[in-house]
């Protein structure tokens, strides 16, 4: 595309103002600084610039920005050696924590790192399954079923630490859903906290 | 009886602060990055500058770059993780998803499933239609790697109607194809599509393993 650096720039401004604040609300939530987590941003927005022709232009765009944001953190990850827990490394914490806040993030950070990551993409980031496979590179039906078994389980996590019923039920409406009569108890699991 | 949502719970407990989150690019760090990025040079060899007072702070910037180049050609894979582990990235529900012919995906349907396996497709055979079926029967033949559920044995046949190549129903997910490995679980004698089997994922496998032993 032969274009100049004025229409460039217009091209580049639209994508920009749509993904800053959210690339931002990504970082933030991740990096383990408010420095690495602008060094985040700029690292993408960088690629962006330079990438502009490879980025989508339909609703997949900012699923691919997600994507771009989600690779540089995971460099940042491994040039800094070492993980924190979300909620110690955040330098900005929510003014007014709820009840179970503690208990929630202890129950996510027994989870996997993958189950961690589908499941604050889609509480946090807002994202749809959809979404999500364009960030991860795999299909919506496999966000779905990663997403259900992420889900469980943090539930049986929340159980665990006492918050709850054990007996979860999905808030969505299904019309197609054959439940078997009676509720699945969640089992406790064997042993061993998974963790990273 | 109602239940928690754990999602929703998770929602609640953000922890990023509202109002640390720019809510557009009017503030002055996003002018200035803007500034900063729109001065570059689109092409990629050129790193960003090193500066003072940087807004653009990253250091070797190319590295950066050639990971993500990387990670497009590389396909999915889970970067997050610290430990270099052999794993296997599948997880992709045989012959679709939530669409069309499927049943709603739930772990309790699959915690009930009469048998549950790893196994690798050997051969795939035609078999006589199923009464009021109107694709043609398939049967399917594993080498069992690991049984989670309900046989034994280094082999097995099943049903497989409609999860076989182009006579797949849902037509928006991978078919069993011969040489491929699969989380393989159903009941009686067929399979079950629509997540309740996939392609194999190590980390799938692991849960399953607890799943079925349960």
């Amino acid at each position: 595309m032969n274009e100049g650096h004025g229409e460039r720039v217009e091209r580049f401004r639209v994508l920009y103002d749509a993904a800053y604040p959210r690339l931002m609300g990504y970082a933030l939530r991740r990096a383990r600084t408010r420095d690495d987590a602008h060094d985040v941003v700029a690292d993408t927005m960088l690629i962006a610039w330079r990438r502009l022709d490879d980025i989508p232009t339909d609703e997949r765009r900012m699923a691919w920005m997600y994507g771009v944001a989600r690779r540089v953190l995971a460099n940042q990850y491994r040039s800094t050696d070492r993980r924190d827990r979300l909620t110690d490394r955040l330098e900005h914490q929510a003014p007014a924590k709820p009840g179970d806040f503690d208990v929630v993030h202890e129950a996510l950070d027994r989870l996997r790192a993958d189950d961690r990551e589908i499941l604050t993409l889609a509480a946090w980031d807002d994202l749809s399954n959809d979404e999500i496979a364009v960030v991860l590179s795999i299909t919506p039906g496999a966000v779905a079923v990663r997403l259900h078994r992420a889900r469980t389980k943090l539930a049986r996590e929340l159980a665990r630490l006492g918050v709850g019923s054990p007996a979860e039920k999905s808030m969505k409406s299904e019309s197609r859903s054959r439940t078997p009569e009676g509720v699945y108890g969640i089992q406790p699991g064997p042993g061993e906290v998974e963790r990273e | 009886m109602t239940g928690f949502d754990p999602i929703e719970m998770l929602r609640r407990a953000d922890p990023l602060d509202p109002l640390e989150v720019p809510k557009d690019t009017t503030g002055a760090h996003a002018r200035a990055l803007f500034q900063e990025v729109t001065s570059m040079d689109v092409k990629e060899q050129e790193k960003a500058p090193r500066r003072p007072q940087p807004l653009l702070r990253r250091v070797a910037m190319g590295v950066g770059l050639a990971v993500f180049a990387a990670a497009i050609a590389g396909g999915a894979y889970a970067l997050l993780k610290d430990e270099a582990e052999e794993v296997i990235v599948g997880g992709e529900p045989i012959g679709g998803d939530s669409m069309g012919m499927c049943l709603q995906y739930t772990e309790e349907m699959l915690a009930n499933q009469e048998f549950a396996f790893d196994g690798t497709v050997v051969s795939i055979d035609e078999a006589a239609p199923q009464p009021g079926i109107d694709v043609p029967g398939v049967t399917v033949t594993f080498e069992v790697h690991r049984w989670f559920r309900g046989g034994e044995g280094s082999t097995a046949t099943f049903d497989a109607n409609g999860l076989v190549g182009e006579t797949s129903l849902a037509l928006t997910g991978p078919g069993l194809e011969v040489g491929q490995r699969y989380l393989i679980s159903g009941t009686d004698s067929f399979v079950w599509g629509c997540g309740y089997s996939l392609t194999y994922d190590t980390a799938v496998a692991d849960h399953w393993a607890e799943l079925f032993a349960a």
